[in-house]
């Protein structure tokens, strides 16, 4: 075919498509620039940007403002320095200087023109005659700097040459030197060489000299000159300081290009492409954390955080300070506020005048508002606020946005001066609503000490967002980030206002701020360290560390384990597991009578020392001994069988050892010998519901919970008395299985209760039991650190259970023996309580005078009695029901059984017979351990106890309730909960939502309201029937989350009604499948506090370089602090005064009192701490930071108010101005100077509204909350006796503040004084109880406390006690022991108070300190000295007085210690500390020694004598 | 007397906003002062600056000098001063084995005068030239277990001595001293600031003996003599004084003794126990006070 012009397709058709598609892809890439260009995270920055310059502008105004008034000052000052005449000395001064060099070159003979004087001195005549502040003498001033200039210019012009000489010559050595080398090499002679380079090196010597010279000669002129310019530079300086503030300011508001619209350039540069040349400080960063993954299921990948994108002022500080947030994060509802703005008296007069504008406004209030707003455009802001003005007196401040005035709304800058100038009267206070704070996203982070600043640990670029917070970190726009709105309302106006929507594809929403803490438990595994510490005083964590210590309480880890370790190594988070049962098995393998004695020795080791690894390992070795006997045939006669039963045999494998035990004990208290505590009646009642008979209790309700059960619809079968089957509903057969169950556990609980042998008063009592005796030793031996009782308001502790109530319980014989017992003993009966031995041992009265009147108390038996006495009533809920089963009950009981018998058996007929009739005989083999009571046939004699026993057996095992107690026979029992440790991430579609959104549609959101009748059917039909919207921001919350089924709903319904999510899934579920959580007793707040600290539980711990790894100290402090929390020892003593930061003026605190301290005993300051002291913030205050305690009343115990006087007044008193008398525990640094601890206390300007000082912060102390308690008491009880006791003294009569313990005393001796206690203070009205902790728990307080005042741990080297020290110091000074002891022993000193040896004071022990022949094992030596040299300094409350006074010049006691003051302090210090060598010296054991008597003389052969 | 203190706080209040210096913008009220120092110096404000009669009660404007001078009764039977209970000592603390008495309350008998009333100054604007001549230094003694006098008044930054005249050690604990006194010695005391009102003495090791020490910056302080009876010679006259009136065993807050009678009426006698009066010059006042067991506790 010939070629034609025709084309294959048609040309024009192939243009326009051509022109169409070219046009289609023209938009689209417009487009594609366009959504590009226009990406979110654009607009914020430029927002963020513009709000940047609003703020550098606005701060550059204030400081202007500021600074003006300062700055005129300066000039005019600096103007007036220079117009000021110059001291003749001074200029003289330099002459001197000159003429010396002069001549000392002359000297030299160093050719050097001598200086010229003539300009100078005819200058200096000039100024003399000129008149001070005239242009002649500033004139003639600077001449005369001029001439001095110039003379030392010469001087550095003569350093420079000689200097440069000097160079030279260094080369020519280098040279010579180099020369020299070659001709070494070339094997010539380097006698020239060397003759060439001793030459250099001597002028080089002569140079050096007179360069040094020409170097002082003008550093001596330099020196003079700046002297006559001292106050000048100095001005100068001051004035380049507030200049160089302004500039810096000015070059940074330069800098940012503030709004694209007020900048022509920028609306062009900010063009698509355009603006890839020119930023203008917009653009995409990123913190990449390539060690910090996260988890995409089938891979971790490093993250890539985005966020400060849109968060830029996140890490912003506030000018001044490292930490205070610079745009502060301002809940909304706290941002609006009123002021009172008070016209001045000229407003009146000034308008009158005439026009008004913005400088009239600025003129009178001293306010000056911006032409914008910071964010909102239309917002009338404030800019600048004039020191000392009408608006500063307000409070206003700059980036206020003011709302309304007088109620008028304000609408702009004019409606603002139709207010305050044209309406306001003078002197008449105008109201103003302000608002302040910014909206996210251009606040800063409120906790900058702790997140994100430069400072804190973690810092922005090293730890990014979405560890803390999760959400999606690499997403730009608000809603691909997964933020996660706090309450519903939030959730509805970010969708509104942003496009937010739920994002269920990705896993890791972010935190709602209400659980962001939970994320600190992926690197705090510890979980104690996120407590309040030096560093950081305001709490890190507080909700989570509520949450945790609940946790802790309630014992959730009985049943539920938090694992922390993968592996002994592997830490995965925070590790929460019950101790190895070791105690339990102990018990319980006690109780096997064919126990030889050895193994019950090893045994009751064990049952009193768990930890006791030897005893563990042997019991077992011999208990599994004799399970090989029973397990191989005897083979002959001879071969013993075994002794120990089969269940005995079973429990060794538990005393193995376990890789990484846990270490935490049972909550609930042991039911081993619960028969010998309570009864029946008491029993039956606390297992149904154990709020009905102590509403405080801790013990969860397992059992009455119906609120999800119908009890319309008749499907459940039972059978009546006469055995035929009826149907029942759901709610009836529960109750009536429940009560079976309730029945069977108070049975089985009392019949295996095991034999207790109570303790009995001492023999040599001679007062029966006095209620009125024990309810003060009640209050005074410390019961009272960890129980509340009615009759003691002013204090509550929960560490053991409120003891209002107790006479229903425990007043029956065994109960009383019980109670007496118990308080004598408590280890006796359980030796895993907490509850410590307080010793309740027998007290010998003794009269007014101190003499014993021969009659003898028990106050185990007084305590007992008042508690048995002063008990609340109580009437049971239901009545408690007859011990003989009615038949209706029994049938029931067998229906229960048939129904647990139905899994094993798979066959409900057979469950059925084998309930009524026993399981075979010949079948007994395969049946499970708790079957075991229903073989062999059942009688109607032993039916109902059989089928008791086994239901209860059941019942215990699926309730878990060993899981708080030890219960015999239960003692291997695993956790029967679901594991926590990573329920924070926990899959929601593993989790059972099931019918809950109907429960609570039909049934109301606490579950409490009848579904309507009739309605039942098409209610349970109604899909979510409940708006999250239509409830308050908590429940609305949490209900949005649990419709959305996710985990915190869950977990937040679980925790309100753990049985509700079985609504309507119990008619498929046999009864001993049915849900069996228990329900806590929780507040809202505390449900949301372990919430917080379960979903922080994901087992997601990051690269161990995250994981917080404490220092040895503060791991000592972290490991020490469980066991404290563990104790209770905060309950008894304060751990930490409390620290009060606020500022003051300067004029507040005068000089320090004058003291005359030894210099041992003085503090020494650093020059940091001094101007730190005297650092003045913008208000011109200085900060204070004081540790100690307000003094308290000692009627009331409350802190006392006093006046400016330092006299008490009322509270209630608003005409004087309050102050706290603020007793230092630690000496503070206070405006330059020492404020000593034991001096008068200084008085702190208290706050109105509330507790603390005014202008800052009271941080609150931890623990002694008994001792604060007894600190009025008593005192009234003291002056019982003695109505002159001395109320300051008191706090030494209580259990004392250890805030320096570790620096106190020595780390063995501590150890061995918290394992067994002595008595130490005889004045304290009780002593320190025995604990029982092991051995490693003592240690971790010891090394707690030592870490804590920074002191030496584990040991810690004792030189002062070392034989050579001694040695040393007694040749020093012969007799040093002896002398030392002639003033313990004197009738002035020591001995007045202290018992020693065989000595004993004698009077009342409110006089009387510790015995001091233990001090050489409880001291550490330089406490121990700085304790005798001037004991307030250390305790401000002790009564000890300072012995020896500091006397440099004339020391005392010469006739006992020959010496100085110094020298006979330490002189005491030694005999204290060798205390036990001093009596090692005066004991004779030679004499006890007998000699053997010499050998006969001929006796060769003679054996020696036998002893 | 609501109207008088809260001119004064205006005042104070005043004082303080003058005192505070320039340079401060802050809103709160200025920090108040609390030491005597600093008090002074407001004090100082208050005397010059101020204005119209809310300073003009402690303005200095009188001339010449007057007396104060009364008695304090106690309205009833005398109350029983039991023994202390010596429990240690009682060789040295005892006399003739009989222990000595309380002074928590010491009514005379016959004249019921009551002894140990603190009366004294607040505020001295000046002090007569009779007191500027050196005394002897003020001595608190120990003797018999017993502090002798039961209330000493040392002048602020004057020396005072603290002797022990018993043959045992003693130790002598107020405010922020803490010394043991061996026997037959003395140690030395300077109280540095004043204080408003008396501080317990104590002897730790004799715990039932207690004593008070009142340091003051005027020397305007009388304690009451054993029927009751003290002077004040040599006030400032023409001038509003404030007296405090103070005993040890007062039922008023602060041990301020308020008897609430008729001439205490009289007086505008604050619950603080506090009166205020205006002497002319060379003017003798006496005033008597007869004081109801129920000021007291423990009566």
């Amino acid at each position: 075919m010939p070629a034609t012009e025709k084309t294959w397709r048609d040309q024009l058709k192939m243009h326009v498509i051509f022109g169409i598609t070219s046009l289609v892809m023209l938009v689209s890439t417009i487009w594609m620039l366009w959504k590009d260009h226009n990406r979110e995270w654009r607009k914020w920055q430029l927002a963020d940007r513009e709000r940047a310059h609003w703020t550098i502008e606005a701060q550059l105004e204030q400081t202007k403002a500021e600074s003006q008034g300062q700055l005129n000052t300066l000039y005019l000052q600096l103007s007036e320095v220079k117009r000021s005449k110059i001291e003749d000395a001074l200029i003289e001064n330099f002459r001197q200087i000159v003429q010396a060099e002069d001549a000392r070159l002359a000297e030299a003979g160093i050719e050097e023109k001598p200086v010229d004087f003539t300009d100078l001195n005819a200058a200096q005549a000039r100024l003399q005659s000129a008149e001070a502040g005239s242009d002649e003498a500033a004139d003639a001033r600077e001449a005369v700097l001029g001439e001095l200039a110039e003379i030392t210019n010469e001087a550095k012009r003569r350093e420079l040459a000689l200097t440069g000489q000097r160079k030279f010559m260094a080369a020519d050595l280098t040279a010579a030197v180099s020369l020299r080398g070659i001709a070494v090499g070339e094997g010539e002679s380097t006698e020239t060489h060397d003759a060439e380079i001793r030459k250099l090196t001597e002028e080089i010597a002569e140079q050096d000299v007179k360069v040094s010279n020409a170097k002082s000669y003008r550093l001596a002129l330099e020196s003079v000159v700046s002297e006559i310019q001292a106050t000048e530079n100095d001005l100068q300086k001051r004035v380049s300081s507030i200049e160089a503030d302004i500039a810096r300011l000015q070059t940074q508001l330069d800098q940012n290009p503030g709004r694209v619209l007020d900048n022509p350039l920028e609306t062009v540069v900010r063009w698509p492409i355009i603006d890839a040349f020119n930023t203008g400080g917009i653009k995409l960063e990123q913190i990449w954390l390539q060690d910090m993954k996260i988890n995409y299921n089938f891979s971790s990948v490093a993250r890539y955080d985005r966020c400060t994108n849109c968060h830029r002022a996140i890490d912003k500080t506030a000018p001044g300070s490292a930490t205070a947030p610079a745009y502060p994060a301002i809940p909304r509802d706290q941002r609006v506020r009123a002021l009172q703005l008070v016209p001045p008296a000229k407003v009146s007069e000034v308008v009158a005048a005439g026009k008004v504008d913005a400088s009239t406004m600025e003129a009178l209030y001293g306010l000056r508002l911006a032409n914008r707003g910071q964010v909102n455009v239309d917002d009338v802001t404030v800019q600048v606020v004039h020191p000392e003005s009408a608006a500063a007196k307000a409070g206003l401040e700059t980036g206020d946005v003011i709302v309304a005035i007088n109620g008028g709304q304000v609408q702009s800058a004019a409606d603002v001066r139709h207010y305050l100038l044209e309406l306001a009267e003078p002197n008449i206070p105008q109201g103003i609503d302000i608002r302040r704070g910014l909206d996210q996203p251009f606040t800063s982070h409120p906790r900058l000490d702790l997140f994100v600043g430069s400072t804190s640990p973690h810092k922005r670029g090293e730890m990014g967002c979405t560890i803390c917070h999760d959400g999606q970190g690499s997403a730009t726009e608000f809603k691909w980030t997964s933020h996660t709105p706090n309450d519903p309302a939030q959730a509805r106006e970010w969708a509104l206002n942003y496009g937010w929507f739920d994002n269920h594809h990705w896993i890791f929403p972010m935190t709602p701020a209400r659980f962001v803490e939970s994320n600190c438990l992926k690197c705090h595994h510890n979980v104690v360290e996120l407590e309040p510490s030096d560093r950081f005083p305001d709490p890190p964590a507080p909700k989570l560390m509520e949450g945790y210590h609940l946790v802790r309480e309630f014992g959730c880890y009985g049943c539920h384990e938090i694992t922390g370790f993968d592996g002994p190594q592997k830490r995965l988070g925070p590790d929460m597991r019950i101790e190895p049962n070791y105690y339990d098995v102990a018990k319980q393998i006690a109780s096997d009578p064919a126990l030889n004695a050895t193994e019950r020795e090893w045994a009751m080791t064990l049952v009193e020392r768990p930890e006791d690894n030897s005893a563990r390992e042997q019991l077992m070795r011999s208990i599994k001994q004799d399970a090989s006997l029973a397990a191989t045939q005897a083979p002959s006669p001879a071969q013993t069988t075994a002794r120990l039963t089969k269940e005995t045999h079973q429990l060794a494998d538990a005393l193995r050892e376990v890789e990484v035990p846990g270490s935490l004990r049972k909550v609930g208290p042991s039911l081993r010998h619960i028969g010998a505590k309570v009864n029946y009646d008491w029993l039956y009642h606390w297992i149904r519901r154990p709020a009905d008979f102590r509403p405080t209790t801790r013990m969860p309700q397992f059992f009455g919970h119906f609120e999800h059960l119908s009890d319309e619809k008749q499907e459940f079968p039972l059978h009546n008395e006469v055995g035929e089957v009826e149907m029942v509903t759901d709610l009836d057969y529960t109750k009536r299985f429940e009560h079976i169950e309730i029945r069977a556990l108070t049975e089985y609980l009392l019949k295996m209760s095991q034999r207790f042998d109570y303790l009995k008063p001492p023999t040599n009592i001679t007062e029966s039991a006095s209620p009125d005796r024990g309810r003060w030793l009640f209050e005074s031996r410390g019961c009272l650190a960890c129980h509340s009782h009615g009759e003691f308001p002013g204090i509550a502790s929960n560490q053991g259970p409120d003891l209002t109530r107790l006479a229903p319980k425990l007043n029956t014989p065994n109960g009383q023996q019980w109670l007496y017992s118990w308080l004598k003993q408590p280890n006796h009966y359980h030796s895993r309580t907490l509850m410590p031995n307080v010793y309740l041992e027998p007290i010998l009265e003794t009269d007014a005078t101190g003499a014993p009147t021969g009659r003898v108390t028990d106050p185990a038996a007084d305590i007992a009695a008042f508690l048995l006495g002063a008990s609340a009533p109580w009437q049971p809920e239901v009545p408690t029901p007859q011990q003989q089963l009615s038949p209706r009950e029994a049938r029931d009981l067998e229906d229960l059984t048939a129904v647990w018998l139905t899994p094993s058996f798979q066959s409900k007929r057979l469950a059925a017979e084998y309930a009524n009739k026993g399981i075979p005989e010949r079948i007994a083999g395969t049946v499970k351990v708790d079957e075991m009571v229903l073989v062999g046939s059942l009688t109607p004699e032993n039916r109902v106890e059989k089928q008791l026993e086994y239901v209860a057996r059941r019942s215990l095992s699926r309730y878990g309730c060993f899981g708080c107690h030890d219960i015999p026979g239960f003692e291997t029992a695993k956790p029967i909960g679901t594991p926590l440790a990573n329920w924070g991430r926990k899959d929601t579609s593993q989790l059972a939502f099931e019918n809950i959104g109907q429960f609570l549609a039909t049934h109301g959101i606490n579950g409490d309201q009848k579904p309507s009748a009739g309605h039942g059917e098409e209610a349970s039909h109604e899909e979510h029937g409940l708006d999250p919207g239509d409830f308050g921001p908590d429940t609305g919350y949490f209900l949005q989350s649990l419709l959305g089924h996710q985990r915190i709903g869950f977990l937040w319904q679980k925790l309100r009604m753990p049985r509700a999510y079985d609504y309507q899934a119990t008619v498929n579920k046999r009864y001993d499948e049915r849900l069996r959580m228990p329900k806590f007793p929780f507040s809202e707040s505390q449900r949301e506090a372990v919430m917080t600290f379960i979903l922080g539980l994901t087992s997601e711990a990051p690269d161990p370089k995250y994981v917080y790894k404490p220092t040895p100290r503060r791991e000592a402090i972290v490991k020490g602090r469980e066991v404290l929390d563990k104790y209770n020892c905060a309950g008894c003593h304060a751990l930490e005064l409390e620290r009060w930061n606020f500022a003051f003026e300067p004029s507040l605190f005068g000089e320090p009192s004058k003291t005359n301290d030894y210099p041992f005993v003085q503090p020494v300051l650093s020059p940091e701490q001094i101007a730190a002291s005297l650092a003045e913030d913008r208000r011109g205050m200085l900060q204070a930071h004081l540790y100690g305690m307000p003094a308290k009343n000692e009627t009331t115990g409350t802190p006392q108010i006093v006046d400016a006087d330092g006299v008490p007044i009322e509270p209630t008193d608003k005409s004087s101005l309050p102050f706290y008398k603020f007793t230092l525990y630690e000496h503070a640094v206070v405006n330059g100077a020492a404020r000593l601890v034991g001096e008068p206390d200084p008085l702190v300007p208290a706050s109105r509204s509330e507790y603390g000082p005014l202008n800052g912060v009271g941080h609150v102390g931890w623990g002694g909350d008994l001792a604060k308690y007894l600190y009025p008491r008593v005192i009234a009880k003291e002056r019982e006796t003695n109505p002159s006791a001395v109320a300051g003294e008191a706090w030494g009569w209580l259990p004392p503040p250890l805030h320096h313990e570790g620096s106190k005393v020595q780390a063995d001796w501590l150890h061995d004084f918290l394992m067994d206690p002595i008595a130490l203070r005889p004045a304290v009205v009780m002593r320190m109880p025995n604990f029982h902790m092991s051995s490693d728990e003592a240690s971790k307080l010891v090394n707690y406390f030592a870490a804590q005042s920074n002191a030496d741990f584990p040991y810690e080297y004792n030189s002062q006690r070392r034989s050579g020290y001694l040695a040393q110091r007694e040749a020093a000074h012969p007799r040093l022991l002896d002398d030392a002891m002639k003033i313990v022993t004197n009738n002035n000193y020591c001995v007045k108070c202290h018992s020693i040896g065989d000595y004993e004071v004698r009077g009342g022990v409110k006089a009387q300190g510790p015995r001091l022949d233990l001090a050489y094992q409880r001291f550490r030596p330089e406490y121990l000295r700085r304790w005798i040299a001037s004991p307030k300094r250390i305790l401000p409350y002790t009564a000890m007085p300072a012995n020896i006074p500091y006397d440099g010049n004339d020391p005392q006691l010469q006739r006992l210690f020959p010496g100085s003051s110094t020298e006979q302090v330490n002189g005491l210090v030694e005999l204290l500390l060798n205390f036990d060598e001093y009596a090692k010296r005066r004991t004779s054991v030679k004499g006890l020694v007998a000699e053997p008597p010499a050998a006969a003389p001929t006796g060769r052969g003679t054996p020696p004598p036998r002893p | 007397m609501e109207i008088v203190r809260s001119k004064y706080t205006i005042a104070l209040i005043t004082a303080l906003a003058l005192s505070a210096g320039a340079g401060c913008g802050s809103p709160d009220l200025p920090g108040p002062v609390a030491n005597a120092k600093s008090a002074k110096a407001i004090r100082e404000v208050l005397k010059t600056g101020g204005d119209e009669g809310a300073t003009a009660a402690t303005a200095a404007t009188g001339t010449g000098w007057a007396t104060l001078k009364g008695r304090f009764t106690f309205v009833g039977a005398p109350p029983q001063r039991p023994p202390y209970k010596v429990d240690k000592d009682h060789n040295i603390c005892t006399e003739g084995g009989r222990a000595p008495l309380e002074e928590k309350l010491i009514v005379q008998d016959g004249s019921n005068g009551i002894m140990n009333v603190a009366v004294y100054l607040r505020r001295a604007s000046r002090v007569h030239e009779s007191f500027q001549q050196t005394a002897a230094p003020v001595v608190l003694d120990q003797k018999v277990c017993v502090f002798l006098p039961h209330i000493v008044a040392p002048l602020a930054g004057k020396p005072m001595l603290i002797k022990n005249s018993d043959p045992t050690g003693h130790n002598a604990k107020f405010g922020s001293f803490n010394e043991t006194v061996a026997s037959g010695g003395t140690r030395e005391y300077l109280a540095q600031k004043e204080s408003a009102l008396p501080l317990g003495v104590s002897c730790s090791i004799h715990p039932w003996m207690t004593a008070y020490i009142l340091p003051r910056e005027n020397p305007y302080v009388a304690i009451t003599k054993e029927d009751g009876s003290f002077e004040l010679a040599n006030l400032p006259a023409g001038e509003e004084l404030e007296f405090q009136v103070w005993h040890e065993s007062s039922a008023g807050a602060s041990q301020a003794l308020v008897p609430n009678t008729p001439e205490t009426k009289e007086l505008n006698w604050s619950s603080r126990g506090r009166f205020k009066i205006k002497l002319q010059p060379d003017e003798v006042k006496e005033i008597q006070i007869s004081v109801p067991a129920t000021a007291f506790t423990g009566v």
